[in-house]
């Protein structure tokens, strides 16, 4: 024919992203997908609700005992979004703490005098570790912003940060940070892999499979573009969590890196469950039975290691998300480098390379297509 | 140009199901070929060998020179392959999976619009292109499978059965498609049971019984070597042996030898 064909061949990437594009549309499109996504936010939304309804307050509270009626505690008064409460003794402040206050400020007798004379004097700051982290930051940023208001160099008065309530340590929580992790997980548990295997299945049930390889597109990428599709949606609805339950605090990096990783395993369990389950209802069912297996690790985020018989912690191990629920644990509460979250970032990867692996090896020897 | 040569796919233990055994023809451009076999002649098995979807126990497929299993994505560009009326994506409009389609031949952009809406007029879908296809008749799906086939303008074009369980109407505009294609110059090949379709349309027609080609030839030619004045009677006289012993109504012998017939 005298026409030639109009266009040359795309680049495998290309392909991908076309895939993944139409999988998008596809997934936004369709309501049971939809609804899997959004019983996640929905969820923590009605949490948060309840929670306000239980009367928590999100008040930010600073107790202050002025010893000896400084000036500058009358600076302290005028900060806006937190709740000053002056206090008659030092055990007050520790009172205060113990009830709900985010941090006691002690100012000695003579604070004033002492600063205008350079002597840097101490001030000592109590910070209750159970305390809301962005709280927290809050009032250290409120703190050195007022402290620096007085003077320059010399620092116009030495903090002690004295920290109360401290944690034990390991699998502990506060109950903000828990709501975090278990909302997020119950989202990349309930989407990635879910919906994964169930837009391949999709494919095989109706029958497109035919047409689609008939195309300049592989399997592999018609696999790699509807895995990129999800991967997207599961960062989206990630963001969206960790942004309405206040977990975009502490090791942001951290937080984000292991969510994308746990991800990417999950995105291999996906496929497997897609590749060998006959229909969309043994597909639901494995998924399902699956997810649950899953969420159990967030469901132990408040129980300290030492508290899990040894069996339970073992089977614990088995899972990608309790790596998650520790990497979470610790970025949230700001205590996670690089450094310590390394060995735990490692596990995950360990997790994603076995599990891609282990569908890799099973697609040569059992082609689906 | 599609140049199928000793084609051979082997099924089940010690490959006892012989689905495609050593076929060998030619689709000329320009020209409508015709695939012609009852129920589980190996049709759609060799189209699908000759589109690379299943790799061929032996035997080559040439499509415009190049072989499909060394270079499959290039054979693919130059295929359009209108399969089933099953597949089509019932949450996207035809408009959006023409789209979706030519993207998979590199076409983008203001050239993949007019290509698509070129589809939509070529095959009559004003009135449908761009409403979600849930709930599309079947001669309605069918429509967008084959404009899917088409969207990337390719020389060579094969459809399995194209005009299967279509109305009246539906058959005619798809006969007048192909007739179309055929006048554009493409090289299409399809397979049917109908012999008045093929009798009608084909410029060539190759017989295949039990996965072996039994005659290749024009619709007249048939005939002739027949002596018969219908292609129905013709088909039934080259085929009526083989076709008693492979199809799905005789039984299969494994090793050639004809089993005998029931009443014989
Ligand atoms: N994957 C397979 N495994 C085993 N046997 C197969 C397979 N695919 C096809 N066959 C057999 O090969 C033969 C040819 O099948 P094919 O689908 O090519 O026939 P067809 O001519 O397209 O028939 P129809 O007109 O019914 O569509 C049949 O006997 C079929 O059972
Ligand atoms: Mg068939």
């Amino acid at each position: 024919m005298n026409e030639t064909i109009v266009a040359r061949q795309p680049g495998r990437w290309q392909l991908r992203w076309a895939v993944a594009r139409q999988e998008m549309v596809n997934i936004a499109r369709h309501p049971y997908y939809l609804v899997s996504f959004g019983i996640p936010i929905f969820m923590s939304l009605a949490f948060a609700l309840f929670v306000s309804a239980l009367g928590e307050t999100d008040e930010l509270i600073v107790a202050v005992y002025d010893a000896g009626s400084s000036d500058w505690a009358a600076t302290l008064a005028k900060w806006e979004d937190v709740t000053v409460r002056m206090v008659e003794s030092e055990t007050a402040v520790h009172t205060a703490l113990d009830d709900e206050a985010t941090a006691g400020i002690l100012i000695p007798a003579g604070f004033d005098t002492a600063v205008a004379a350079g002597q840097s004097p101490e001030l000592v700051v109590y910070v209750n570790q159970e305390a809301r982290n962005d709280h927290i930051a809050i009032v250290t940023r409120r703190l050195s912003d007022a402290l620096w208001t007085m003077g320059e160099a010399p620092p116009p008065a030495m903090i002690s940060w004295q920290e109360t309530n401290a944690r034990d340590g390991g699998l502990t929580f506060s109950v903000e940070e828990y709501i975090v992790v278990i909302f997020v997980i119950l989202g990349i548990c309930m989407t990635t892999m879910g919906i994964l295997a169930q837009i391949i299945v999709e494919k095989r049930e109706t029958g497109s499979l035919p047409a689609l390889l008939a195309s300049p597109l592989t399997f592999g990428d018609l696999l790699w573009g509807q895995s990129t599709a999800v991967f997207l949606y599961t960062m989206l609805l990630s963001a969206i969590l960790l942004a309405l339950n206040g977990g975009l605090v502490g090791n942001v990096g951290v937080t984000a890196v292991s969510i994308i990783l746990t991800t990417c395993a999950l995105l291999a369990l996906g496929l497997w469950f897609g590749l060998w389950s006959q229909s969309k209802n043994q597909c639901n069912a494995y998924t399902g039975v699956m997810g649950i297996v899953l969420v159990i690790p967030s469901w132990f985020a408040l129980v300290p290691p030492e508290n899990l018989s040894l069996p339970l912690t073992v089977g614990l191990r088995l899972l990608p998300t309790t790596y998650l629920v520790e990497l979470l644990n610790q970025s949230l509460n700001g205590t996670a480098t690089w450094t310590t979250a390394g060995i735990n970032l490692l596990v995950l990867g360990m997790f994603t390379a076995v599990f891609f692996g282990l569908v890799r090896w099973r697609l040569q020897r059992q082609p689906v297509w | 140009m599609i140049e199928i040569k000793n084609l051979k796919k082997y099924y089940g233990e010690n490959n006892a199901i012989k689905a495609v055994d050593d076929v060998s023809f030619i689709c000329p451009d320009g020209q409508i070929t015709g695939l012609l076999g009852p129920n589980g002649a190996g049709k759609t098995t060799t189209l699908r060998m000759i589109i690379g979807l299943i790799k061929p126990g032996a035997g080559t497929v040439i499509v415009d020179g190049r072989d499909v299993t060394r270079e499959p994505g290039k054979v693919r560009q130059l295929l359009g392959v209108q399969a089933d009326a099953t597949g089509v994506y019932t949450r996207m409009s035809p408009r959006e999976q023409f789209r979706f389609y030519g993207r998979f031949y590199g076409l983008r952009g203001k050239q993949l619009e007019e290509r698509v809406q070129a589809v939509i007029d070529e095959l009559h879908m004003q009135d449908i292109a761009d409403r979600q296809a849930e709930g599309f008749s079947r001669g309605q799906r069918q429509k967008i499978v084959l404009g899917r086939a088409l969207v990337h303008n390719p020389p060579n074009v094969l459809m399995d059965e194209p005009t299967n369980g279509l109305d009246v109407m539906a058959v005619r505009q798809t006969r007048d498609t192909i007739q179309a294609m055929k006048k554009q110059g493409r090289c299409v090949l399809f397979s049917t049971h109908y012999m008045d379709e093929a009798e009608r349309l084909c410029d060539n027609i190759a017989i295949i019984v039990g996965g072996h080609i039994v005659a290749v030839g024009s619709p007249e030619q048939l005939m002739q070597q027949t002596g018969q004045s219908r292609l129905e009677d013709a088909f039934v006289s080259l085929a009526g042996r083989e076709y008693l012993t492979y199809s799905d109504y005789g039984s299969q012998p494994a090793d050639g030898q004809a089993l005998p017939v029931a009443g014989d």
